[in-house]
């Protein structure tokens, strides 16, 4: 057995470390590149979704080398998100593909066990008892893995914002995330958050810049992955602008099991402040995309800017309601609509033009 | 003097203008596929232009082959066309509130309050509201681009045109030629089909308030000036230099830079020989296309790798090579 | 006397008789939007939904053309229409939006209407919309039960009404319902789709009108059993949880497996998320199986589409069924 998963932002490497430490073999997909795109876009219909089609890319490009088994975090209503897996896999065998698919069901219930009650049994056949006993300890290792990441990733947002040789940051945390990537246990962990900050840490900075500050905030995907969203991370904190996101991987793994207190605290403050302007919840990010905004603009922010993918049902409604709120309140939002037809120059000038723009009314305003 | 040069997706513009902005010398080149080879001959045209000798302290670059003509000349500027525009109008006419912006296959929208961006948007990948419409409904008409306006103006009844889409827009315009319509009422007709494009592509319910100035190339086609007045019910103003508004922008960027030494190639550029190389990488499933700029015979610049594997090892080596004859001096 | 305004969009396809008879019960008088005509899409304020389909756009045209006519719109928040299973997201924020599109010159009723919360959602939500409007719990009772009979009877009406009126006359409930007529040797064809693709001319360009002129007997969902429907759904490997997903793709499986039907037409919205994604799993599903199943169409609606354009694919698609029924035939 051969389990693979789709990209997402630096998920393979706590995936990979959590098969890997079970004891399970794995293939990561090649990394999303332009024929993964090209082979999504040409497997799927034209108004699905970007997230949609790079997944799917992932998985053929997956199969190809040898990959059986397939392991994907399911998603509830009112988004396609959790219908993802259906349409998928019925693609996937139109194109005489043979796996294994795994839903992670995004609540444990009875319905969903239950839909899940023959995949299950299948894998049992599988796995060894080892695997089995083994799992709890590498689900702990791949969470501290996951954390690791976020706490790098968090600080070059930061260090990326005031680097003085552009482009360095994004160098020395594919090296900090390289040498995590490699540790083995809880301890090597340890040592290699404390090695990749050291590595982040070694950026010239010039310390006396005043970034300006950017929240993104959107649909989940396109704002976790830069495959996705064509950097705009990384363009933006390059352009000098220190960059916030509340969308992580432990932001949602942690809401969706129903813990964590300052987290869910935080959203709820988002969803209050989003009720003057959508009177209900409307799934997904929506409610969150527009009340942080809101709140955002009270904290002093710079501007924000809103990722969706094309067709996207939740953020459609965010975006135009968004639009409101930037002239209600005078702040500058910019929605970015991301397909695959999009080319990365025209995305990079309306973010050198945003950043512009947010600079000359700092100068003006301030 | 100060050199700003806009490389747009049809056209190249280049502007040479003085220590207060004044615009000496200018050139509008269609780029005809070779952005190079115009942006080359708009530099030999400003030299003509401009008769006595000429020492540029700044250059800005605009447009989205900007980079490119960074490359290409040396420019102590890159700007993005957005920022370049909105520049450019401000000092023109410091009280603007909206500028409309249409170009060959961009068109833009910039709000400004109190003499500041608030606002802006772009079109995207689709060409409706661009002036390659209307480009491509007059070759389809059989009339040339400049008799356009003016014959717009002469229609005594507008032919409205659906089209949202310049494929669905040639569709309607051959059917109401079927029909019998005059040339002129459907010249009209695609005028403000072009109006109500950018409206709803680009403009998408911002807030427009006068004074609006309208500039890019299709601002000197008058039919689409009288359509977006009707349109927007306010007065328009197209500035003198309407379709060199970027350039400008550009080479005032520049001017404000202030550089101390620029990077300028020197005005012989324009007889360089340039040519450039391009291939396929086949590192990953990116298999991005790898562009090299050549003069004399060396690379002179690398770009197009999305992973940085050959304008990285390109930028070290020239470094390293700028740092040996530094050292040499030293 | 108060005058509610009902837009003619989205699910008034579906609830209209409910709707208006409730509030004409109630002494209400319901003003329904004029058609909004080909230039609605100029109009500043559709902006808010600009990246929505057009279903969803043509909502904010509605709303905009009621909004001066009356004292209130009409304009449920519909978070579910179903026992267990949702509407698409997008539904929850149309209230918003069209508070924020008309700018608050019209107060807008914009109640919830969740069918899966508690024993009588119907009877909650109309008393939540009667005490609004100042009436007393039993005369809204009373409305509240005869709309529901309303309703009934015209669900029951509905395919005779599709096969024997023109489609303005299908929500016009002063026309009385025609007796069935069968004539022999027609086709049967199933048009499935949201309510809101079929019956709003200015989103399916009246495909009801045209197949029956090509002299097809039309099915619809609604003559199905919603049971048979939702079994149907069940089997498949993940829950759908949109209403009008399952209802759509239930009676594809189930259309699409009969011998009495002859053709099946989908009419889906350009830019739904829940058709696009029904679309690629039918597609794929019936493609397995092409030879043992009866021709399936699908029809994409968006502003751009034109009633010729319908008219060729439709036709054609009527040649095939004709020929597959003849082959049955023999």
């Amino acid at each position: 057995m051969k389990v693979t998963f789709p990209h997402l932002g630096t998920m393979h490497i706590f995936c990979k470390a959590i098969a890997e430490t079970a004891g399970i073999d794995y293939i990561v997909p090649p990394k999303t590149s332009k024929r993964t795109l090209t082979l999504g876009v040409k497997h799927s219909n034209e108004c699905i979704c970007l997230p949609f089609k790079i997944i799917l890319g992932n998985f053929i490009e997956a199969l190809e080398l040898g990959a059986d088994t397939i392991v994907m975090v399911g998603s509830g209503p009112p988004c396609r998100l959790g219908l993802y897996d259906l349409v998928q896999k019925v693609i996937l065998e139109d194109l005489g593909l043979h796996y294994r698919w795994l839903t992670i069901p995004p609540r444990l219930d009875w319905p969903a066990l239950l839909k899940n009650r023959d995949e299950t049994r299948e894998l049992k056949k599988e796995l060894s008892l080892k695997n089995i006993t083994t799992f709890p300890y590498a689900l702990w290792i791949g969470w501290k893995k996951m954390m690791a990441c976020e706490r790098l990733e968090k600080l070059a947002l930061r260090v990326r914002a005031r680097e003085v040789i552009t482009g360095r940051t994004e160098k020395m945390l594919q090296k900090a995330l390289a040498g995590l990537d490699k540790a083995k246990t809880g301890r090597a962990i340890e040592r290699a958050i404390i090695e990749g900050e050291k590595i982040l840490g070694s950026v010239d900075q010039d310390r006396g810049r005043q970034p300006l500050r950017v929240a993104i905030v959107g649909e989940l995907y396109t704002v976790m992955d830069p495959q996705i969203n064509r950097g705009v991370e990384r363009k933006l904190g390059e352009m000098g602008v220190e960059v916030t996101r509340t969308s992580w991987f432990s932001s949602h793994i942690l809401r969706s099991l129903g813990v964590g207190r300052e987290n869910r605290r935080e959203r709820l403050r988002y969803y209050r402040a989003s009720l003057q302007y959508l009177g209900y919840d409307v799934g997904a990010e929506c409610n969150v995309s527009i009340g942080e905004t809101i709140l955002r603009a009270k904290d002093g922010y710079d501007g924000v800017v809103h990722l969706m993918p094309f067709a996207c049902m939740p953020e459609t409604t965010a975006s135009g309601i968004l639009d409101r709120v930037s002239r209600d309140l005078g702040f500058p939002v910019l929605t970015l609509i991301l397909d695959e037809q999009e080319n990365e120059g025209r995305i990079t000038t309306l973010l050198e033009a945003f950043v512009d723009m947010l600079m000359w009314r700092r100068q003006r305003f301030h | 003097m100060y050199l700003g040069i806009d490389v747009g997706s049809i056209t190249t513009k280049v502007v040479l203008t003085d220590a207060e902005d004044r615009v000496i010398a200018h050139a509008y080149l269609r780029n005809g596929g070779k952005p190079i080879a115009a942006i080359q001959q708009g530099i030999k045209n400003i030299i003509q232009q401009a008769g006595n000798p000429i020492s540029i302290e700044g250059v800005g670059a605009t447009g989205s082959a900007r980079h490119l003509a960074a490359y290409l000349v040396g420019a102590d500027v890159v700007k993005n066309e957005i920022t370049a525009h909105a520049v450019a109008v401000i000092d023109y006419m410091p009280d603007v509130k909206t500028i409309i912006e249409i170009g060959g296959q961009d068109s833009k929208i910039i709000i400004l309050r109190e003499h500041v961006v608030v606002d802006f948007a772009m079109n995207t990948v689709c060409a409706a509201g661009t002036g390659s419409f209307l480009d491509q409904q007059a070759a389809r008409l059989g009339i040339s681009i400049e008799d356009f306006g003016g014959r717009a103006l002469r229609s005594h009844n507008r032919v409205r045109i659906a089209g949202r889409c310049t494929v669905f827009a040639e569709t309607d315009m051959i059917h109401k030629q079927q029909l019998g319509y005059q040339t002129e009422d459907i010249i009209a007709g695609l005028c403000d089909s072009l109006v109500k494009n950018y409206l709803n592509n680009v403009s998408r319910g911002k807030e427009i308030l006068a004074p609006v100035v309208f500039q890019g190339g299709v601002a000197a086609n008058k039919g689409i000036r009288q359509a977006l007045e009707r349109e927007l019910g306010l007065e328009i103003i197209v500035p003198p230099h309407f379709d060199l508004m970027g350039a400008i922008g550009a080479a005032k960027l520049a001017r404000r830079a202030r550089p101390s030494e620029t990077l300028f190639k020197g005005l012989e550029v324009a007889n360089w020989h340039f040519s450039t190389r391009s291939f396929e990488c086949d590192g990953c499933g990116n298999t991005c296309d790898v562009m090299e700029l050549i003069a004399k015979g060396e690379t002179v610049a690398c770009w197009g790798d999305t992973c940085g594997k050959y304008s990285d090892a390109f930028n070290r080596s020239r470094d390293e090579g700028q740092d040996a004859v530094r050292s040499n001096h030293g | 006397m108060r005058r509610i305004g009902i837009p003619k969009a989205l699910m008034y396809y579906r609830f209209f008789p409910l709707w208006s008879a409730f509030f004409r019960e109630l002494g209400c008088e319901v003003v329904i939007s004029d058609p909004v005509g080909k230039g609605f899409l100029g109009r500043q304020s559709v902006a808010y939904f600009e990246d929505s389909c057009l279903p969803m756009k043509l909502m904010v045209a509605h709303c905009l053309d009621l909004v001066e006519k009356v004292d209130t719109l009409f304009v449920p928040r519909l978070i579910s229409i179903h026992r267990k299973y949702i509407m698409c997201p997008k539904f929850r924020g149309v209230p918003d939006i069209i508070k924020l599109a008309t700018g608050g010159q019209a107060e807008v009723m914009d109640e919830p209407f969740d069918f899966r919360l508690g024993n009588d959602p119907w009877g909650a939500f109309s008393r939540a919309i009667g005490q609004r409007l100042g009436w007393r719990s039993r005369e809204i009772l009373a409305a509240s039960r005869g709309a529901l009979r309303v309703q009934a009877k015209f669900e029951k009406d509905l395919v005779r009404r599709v096969n024997g009126l023109a489609i303005r006359d299908i929500f016009n409930l002063e026309r009385p319902t025609p007796e069935a007529t069968s004539p022999a040797g027609n086709l049967d064809v199933a048009l499935i789709g949201h309510p809101y693709n079929l019956y709003d001319v200015d989103v399916g360009k009246d495909v009801i009108g045209m197949a029956r002129e090509l002299g097809c007997r039309i099915a619809i969902a609604d003559s199905l059993d919603g049971y048979e429907i939702d079994k149907k759904v069940s089997t498949l490997s993940k829950e759908i949880y949109w209403s009008s997903g399952r209802e759509i793709i239930g009676a594809a499986l189930i259309f699409l497996a009969r011998d009495d039907i002859n053709g099946v037409v989908f009419l889906s919205s350009f830019k739904c998320g829940i058709d696009a994604l029904l679309q690629e799993y039918l597609k794929r599903v019936f493609k397995g199986q092409r030879e043992s199943i009866i021709p399936f169409l699908t029809l994409s609606l968006d502003e751009h589409t034109t009633v010729q354009g319908m008219a060729t694919r439709l036709e054609a698609f009527v040649d095939i069924c004709r020929d597959g029924k003849r082959k049955d035939a023999r």
